[in-house]
């Protein structure tokens, strides 16, 4: 936001109908986009559509320019929200696409190249997993994790679940990493689309009855160790229940948290933040521990 | 330079603001101002003070402002206020997603670029 426009904002007779204005363009622009975009951020949406219709009868009803100002702002700001969020997904959706076509240009490697580059650690442990998977690294034998049906379901839906950050077969299952995104601000209360989505998460879950789940919370290390504690198991908590409201058999499924000491990156940058605070589903292959 | 510039407008936009006519009823103040609050503590933590500087600051502005507009007795007004700093700071955290998205995507060319440089010389030999 310019210094500029928040002056005309405040002071401008013009300054809600050009705020309101231009949150409508966009909300619309959004709406027009393909059904993917829409469904991927459809509780932003819903949000911005909502503070639009308040800033319209704000102006309709002539509650006078600073609140009219104000209401049209937060309807922009909404619905920027919604488009950044949008365009998250699409950026992700190509790393994704980029990572698949990598994946396959190392299959069509040599074995001795492939081999290679994991002793020089240019593979990332997913590209390590896959490889094995298809017997195509050498040493491993075939993938110990859960089945190629499931864990292909749930790379289909990160396409679409842009909370999902990473599905990954390991010695404990198949692990699905869901992102902070799902919560609505610093805390346990799932956003809005939070519970769709991962009703669809659920219901790929129900393809395979028989595998215990264990899903488990972790942070960042920013704040108090026992407020992060409690945020990890809260969080995990909340995506339980969102999972057996979408059908899963509650006694598959058991909850942990780990408060912020299982990182995963350097909680000094964003990217490692990002990293640490999340939530993971652990799909256990047969004889698994529920704990890690 | 253009932080100092976000806050200088939103002074500006209070003085405007407050002199005119009374918001109407616009909800619980305190509940408003506690997710103001929660809101901006969470786009920290996200990292929004340093790669979404402007709307970050933008949200603070708005905080400070509401609650000095509670200690006025003006709930209807900090509450709106309150409410703009949860805007601007839930858009602050999604642009610190989109950024750090972006940045995977162009992470994961670069991977790819360094496999497409390797020529598959030896992918007729049986694994």
């Amino acid at each position: 936001m310019s210094a500029a426009a928040l002056v005309i904002a405040a002071c401008a007779s013009s300054g809600s109908t050009s705020a309101l204005g231009r949150a409508k363009v966009l909300y619309d622009s959004l709406q027009g986009a393909g059904a993917t975009t829409r469904e991927r951020v459809q509780g932003e949406l819903d949000t911005a559509r909502a503070a639009i219709q308040a800033a319209d009868s704000a102006v309709e009803h002539r509650f006078g320019e600073d609140y009219e100002n104000s209401l049209a702002h937060i309807a922009l700001r909404r619905t920027q929200t919604a488009e950044a969020m949008a365009a998250r997904a699409v950026a992700a959706h190509e790393a994704d696409s980029l990572r698949a076509e990598r994946l396959a240009r190392l299959a069509a490697l040599g074995q001795a190249q492939r081999d290679s580059l994991a002793a020089h650690h240019a593979l990332s442990p997913r590209e390590i997993d896959a490889l094995r998977a298809r017997g195509l690294l050498g040493g491993q034998g075939a993938r110990t994790g859960a089945s190629d049906e499931m864990r292909d379901a749930m790379e289909r839906l990160r396409t679409l679940v842009v909370e999902i950050t990473d599905v990954q077969s390991t010695e404990r299952g198949l692990v699905i990493t869901l992102s902070d995104l799902l919560f609505d601000l610093n805390g346990s209360t799932l956003r809005a689309g939070a519970e769709q989505n991962l009703r669809r998460i659920a219901a790929v879950l129900e393809r395979d009855p028989a595998r215990d789940i264990a899903v488990e919370g972790h942070t960042g290390a920013i704040g108090p160790a026992e407020e992060n504690q409690r945020l990890s198991e809260a969080r995990a908590a909340a995506v339980r229940d969102a999972l057996v409201a979408g059908g899963v058999d509650s006694a598959r499924v058991t909850v942990r948290g780990f408060g912020e000491t299982r990182p995963l990156a350097d909680d000094d940058t964003p990217e490692g933040r990002a990293r640490n605070s999340r939530v993971e589903i652990v799909v256990l292959d047969a004889g698994a521990s529920r704990g890690p | 330079m253009r932080s100092v510039s976000v806050l200088a407008a939103i002074a500006l936009l209070s003085g405007c603001a407050t002199a005119g006519v009374p918001f109407p009823p616009s909800g619980n103040a305190g509940a408003a101002l506690t997710e103001a609050e929660e809101a901006i503590q969470q786009a920290r933590h996200a990292g929004a003070d340093s790669l979404a500087p402007a709307p970050f600051l933008a949200a603070r502005a708005y905080l400070s402002e509401a609650e000095r507009q509670a200690r006025e007795n003006d709930p209807n007004r900090a509450a709106v206020r309150a409410r703009q700093a949860t805007a601007e700071a839930r858009y602050a955290r999604a642009l610190v997603a989109l950024t750090l998205a972006q940045r995977d995507r162009a992470a994961a060319l670069a991977a790819l670029d360094a496999i497409a440089s390797r020529a598959p010389s030896d992918s007729t030999r049986a694994p």
